[in-house]
């Protein structure tokens, strides 16, 4: 049985501010890899988060469509160049016509290998990351580098206290489990171990992201894979990133 | 126990919307509410703010007797019971609740019963009209972003540009962007596609020639129809975009 889950869930609404997740869809070949992409509406204006691969992106539409115009969407945040992020660029372009991408300064001049001649949507994000405007709302770009890309960045939505960390806290299921919202955090964080001893580089990048976002107020971690961690489970995973050894070139 | 009656109206056939969700496989991806999966059961989770949470996992099990569907919903605190009915064009569910806080859980459940036919009944009806459709309809294709994202996944993307068109002008800034850019000349298809204010537009050129044509103004779709492309104009957000190899796409 595939997994797909083709109804997206508010993860915080107030009703003029909107962060929702969009769904799910299990590849044959990627088994337990899921990914998910993200919607921050602010007063009718939309930004979609790492919205991925050409074999979500219909229902990356579909679902966006329920909640704001696609004319409206205003902006495009990759966290990095992976294809899970980025592949459907060329679609993105056409569909959120209004849309800017914004994807660090070092990613920005191999995008047009998507087959995208005319860079004119394209932003780069400097380095020391910035801040994107939907609506009222300011949202704000962190730098997380080296985690695990060597141009990453994090997004910060200070109203919904949900900071998107991309591939960080990345968790790869079993086959034939999955769910949305971290409850037991020793069992979940066997299902990320893997993924962060070997896709990241070295200590010192978790060791610069914590000091990074010690003064902010998080509420919700939102990862690009695997669940949703919570309140209490936000501590913990800081926590467990804080205690991680043998990271990368030291694995 | 609680128990509530939602009446949806259906473009298909009740009976075949009923079918469709007789199928277990066929409800999960359109359930609700859906936070988790394990084996054979489903997570539904319901929260508002910091002062209502509801979650149980769920087997579900399917049985159709004559017209009549129950899936019955079977978790580790509460039991939930949907029966379909086909009344005329239509479907009346009753929701059955047994479980702690109905109150506020039917809520949740009469939307749950009203987002499943509804989605049931869109992917009924677009399997209806795509065996209708024959695939050589390159307009009706433009229609579908399911087409068109396959045509997109193997073109190029040359060109983006805010423009005014006059009305009835659409034609003639199409033809000087085609003859202008000595680009577009390399490849043997273009992919035009633009939004206005209140308009829609989907063009395919194959070698030259306009093969196919997809407006929406208001509302309303054409497909195929030149002369409403008169219509269409003042500030328009275009694309183009040149098709490597077309024979790819339109086999499919
Ligand atoms: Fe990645
Ligand atoms: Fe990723």
């Amino acid at each position: 049985m595939s997994l797909r889950v083709h109804k997206p869930y508010i993860l915080y609404d107030n009703n003029k501010h909107l962060f929702v997740w969009l769904g799910l869809d299990e590849a044959e070949a990627e088994k337990g890899i899921l990914t998910n992409q993200y919607l921050v509406v602010d007063q009718g204006e939309g930004l979609l988060i790492d919205p991925g691969g050409y074999y979500v992106f219909e229902r990356i539409l579909e679902n966006t469509s329920k909640f704001v115009d696609p004319v409206k969407v205003k902006a495009l945040f990759f966290s990095h160049q992976d294809p899970d992020v980025v592949g459907s660029l060329n679609l993105l372009l056409d569909m959120f016509p209004e849309a800017i991408v914004y994807v660090s300064a070092l990613w920005v001049r191999f995008l047009p290998h998507l087959g995208v001649l005319d860079t004119s949507r394209l932003r780069e994000i400097p380095d020391e990351g910035g801040e994107i405007t939907i609506g009222k709302s300011k949202l704000r770009i962190i730098p997380a580098h080296f985690l695990h890309s060597p141009g990453n960045f994090h997004l910060y939505d200070p109203i919904a206290k949900i900071l998107f960390t991309g591939d960080l806290g990345a968790a790869v299921f079993p086959s034939d489990e999955w769910y949305l919202f971290v409850e037991d955090f020793e069992k979940h964080k066997k299902y990320m171990e893997a993924f962060h001893h070997r896709y990241l580089p070295c200590r010192k990048a978790i060791d610069k992201w914590l000091e990074m976002i010690k003064d902010l107020d998080i509420q919700v971690i939102a990862p690009q894979h695997g669940a949703i961690m919570e309140k209490e489970n936000v501590a913990k995973f800081i926590e467990w990133l804080r205690s991680l050894d043998k990271i990368g070139l030291d694995h | 126990m609680r128990a509530t009656n939602v009446l949806v109206f259906t473009k298909s056939a009740p009976d075949r919307i009923i079918d469709y969700l007789s199928n277990i496989d066929n409800v999960l991806p359109i359930l609700p509410y859906t936070t988790g999966r394990s084996r054979d059961r489903v997570r539904l989770e319901f929260r508002r703010f910091k002062v209502f949470r509801f979650v149980d996992n769920y087997e579900i099990e399917s049985i159709k007797r004559d017209q009549t569907l129950l899936l019955l919903f079977k978790g580790s605190r509460s039991n939930i019971k949907f029966i379909f009915r086909p009344i005329e064009s239509a479907i009346k569910v009753t929701v059955e609740y047994d479980g702690p806080r109905g109150w506020v859980v039917g809520r949740y459940l009469s939307e749950i019963a009203n987002a499943l036919v509804y989605e049931a009944d869109k992917a009924v009806y677009s399997a209806k009209v795509r065996a209708v459709k024959t695939t050589t309809d390159l307009s009706s294709n433009l229609a579908k972003i399911s087409w068109v994202s396959k045509l997109l996944m193997k073109s190029i993307m040359i060109k983006n540009e805010n423009r005014v068109i006059s009305k009835g002008g659409l034609l003639d800034y199409i033809e000087s962007l085609i003859s202008e850019e000595k680009v577009f000349n390399k490849y043997p298809g273009l992919y035009i596609s633009g939004d206005g204010i209140n308009s829609k537009m989907r063009l395919l050129f194959l070698n030259g020639e306009l093969k196919g044509i997809y407006v929406v103004i208001g509302d309303k779709e054409y497909f195929g129809n030149e002369e409403v492309l008169r219509e269409v104009g003042g500030l328009m957000r275009i694309r183009v975009y040149g098709i490597i190899r077309p024979e790819l796409i339109l086999q499919s």
